[in-house]
This record gives C-alpha cells, sequence and structure tokens, in this order.
C-alpha cells in the first residue's frame, strides 16, 4: 500500500487557480500568440514566479490533510484494524 | 485497533512524503520553467509572481488545501497502481477548483476580477495548463526510490516493533 507514497508534489496545484481566473475572462488569447518561443527563457523572473507559486502553499497543512485522508484509508483496512 | 498506532504512521509518513515531494519537485522543476517562458513574457511572469504573493492569492490557494481531500486521483495511491493520466489530473484539479470557486463570496469574485484586470497574464495560466498537466502527471507518476522504499518499509517496521515489541 506504501509502494506509493499518498502525497504528490504541490506545485502543479497552482493550476487550480487557473478556472477562477478563467471563469472571469471575456476573451482568450490567440494560442498561436502565446505559444511562440521566448529568447528570455534564462530569465530570472521564471524561477521566480515558480517560487512565489510555491510559497503560497502551506505544504505542512496539506501534509496534515494528505495524511488524514491517508490514514483514514488504512483504518478502513481490515488487517490492519486487528493489530 | 491500538490507540495511537495510526497516529505513529501517520507521521513517519509525512517525513518521507515531504523529503520525496521536495526530490521530484527539483526534479521537474526545469520542466515547469520551460513552459511559463513559452507562454509569458519576464515581465508577465514577475507581474504573477507579485500576485501569487497577494494576501489574496494566499486566501485562495489556502481554501485550495481545504478542497484538496476531493481529489483523489492526484492526491493519494489508486489501489491498481496504474499510471496517472493527464485526464485524471486534468478532472481532479477541475473538481477541486469548483469547490473552491463555489465558495467565493461577493468580495473575493470583485478581487479576483480585479486582479485579472490588473494582470492579463492571469489569462494565460488557461493556455498553460495542458503542458502543466502533462508535467504533473509524470511527477506523480515518478517511481520511488530504492532509498526511498526502503525508508518507508523501515518506518512502517519500526512503528511495529515499537508497539510490539519481541517478548
Amino acid at each position: 500500500m506504501f509502494r506509493r507514497l499518498p502525497y504528490p508534489p504541490l506545485v502543479a496545484f497552482v493550476l487550480a487557480l487557473a478556472p477562477v481566473a478563467a471563469s472571469l475572462q471575456a476573451k482568450q488569447p490567440a494560442p498561436e500568440a502565446i505559444l511562440m518561443a521566448n529568447p528570455n527563457a534564462d530569465h530570472p523572473n521564471y524561477p521566480e514566479l515558480a517560487a512565489a507559486m510555491d510559497a503560497t502553499f502551506d505544504s505542512d497543512r496539506l501534509a496534515a490533510v494528505q495524511s488524514e485522508k491517508a490514514m483514514q484509508q488504512l483504518a478502513a483496512n481490515p488487517a490492519l484494524a486487528e493489530a | 485497533m491500538r490507540p495511537g498506532l495510526l497516529e505513529e504512521r501517520a507521521e513517519d509518513l509525512r517525513i518521507l512524503a515531504r523529503r520525496q515531494s521536495d526530490r521530484v519537485k527539483a526534479l521537474y522543476h526545469p520542466q515547469m520553467l520551460a513552459v511559463y517562458a513559452s507562454h509569458l513574457t519576464p515581465e508577465e511572469a514577475a507581474s504573477l509572481a507579485v500576485f501569487y504573493r497577494t494576501d489574496s492569492a494566499r486566501r485562495l490557494m489556502s481554501r485550495t488545501i481545504d478542497k484538496i481531500g476531493g481529489a483523489e486521483d492526484i492526491l493519494f495511491a489508486r489501489p491498481n497502481g496504474q499510471p496517472l493520466l493527464q485526464e485524471q489530473v486534468r478532472a481532479d484539479i477541475g473538481k477541486v477548483a469548483r469547490n473552491v470557486a463555489a465558495k467565493l463570496d461577493g468580495d473575493d469574485l470583485a478581487e479576483m476580477t480585479r486582479q485579472v484586470r490588473a494582470r492579463p497574464a492571469l489569462r494565460k495560466l488557461k493556455a498553460m495548463r495542458p503542458q502543466l498537466e502533462a508535467i504533473r502527471a509524470a511527477m506523480q507518476n515518478e517511481p520511488l526510490t530504492t532509498e526511498e522504499n526502503t525508508a518507508i518499509d523501515e518506518a512502517v517496521e519500526a512503528v511495529f516493533d515499537r508497539r510490539f515489541p519481541a517478548q
């Protein structure tokens, strides 16, 4: 059961903001415009954005939520319940 | 079940999980940056970084964590052990986001509207989603290292050794 930890990396959960923002926007930018290669790919603003997104999460709190859920799953295991 | 047994395992696993999470995040960090760079100018990235450090963004993400328990596929190991698909990532994130959005009050919506208008780069988040979902699925499917598997086994065994010492 523990071969795969019930705790994933966090950073991509920033995606959860996207539907909220999208629901408020009037129109989408053209795909070809936003997919153009950025000549400044090594710019320090990108890691700064990643750091800002990461800092939004309370990792300890998320870990507590996930652990609680994992423990609920464990508690439902009949073999463990007999321990 | 003996009182405290599950709590002991939870604490051990929480420590191991944070360590594994940090490793995988670092592994995929360059790919995340590449996605940002392919969609955002440096100025837009800076604007979004400022947004994510605002109180309103932190409040919104705090609520996301509150609702995260419903994201079964992303957050927890599935019994069949099959790889997580990008479609499942999309479905789970959508479910969490809808739950959070449903709890937004008038002030929250007004603030979000103000932020989106003030920061056009926020509108680009949606276009980034497919690529980030694919990376997110790969992160979830990243196998544990031999060391991580060993640490998990030892943590579980240690709890049982403490609870059921040899006679």
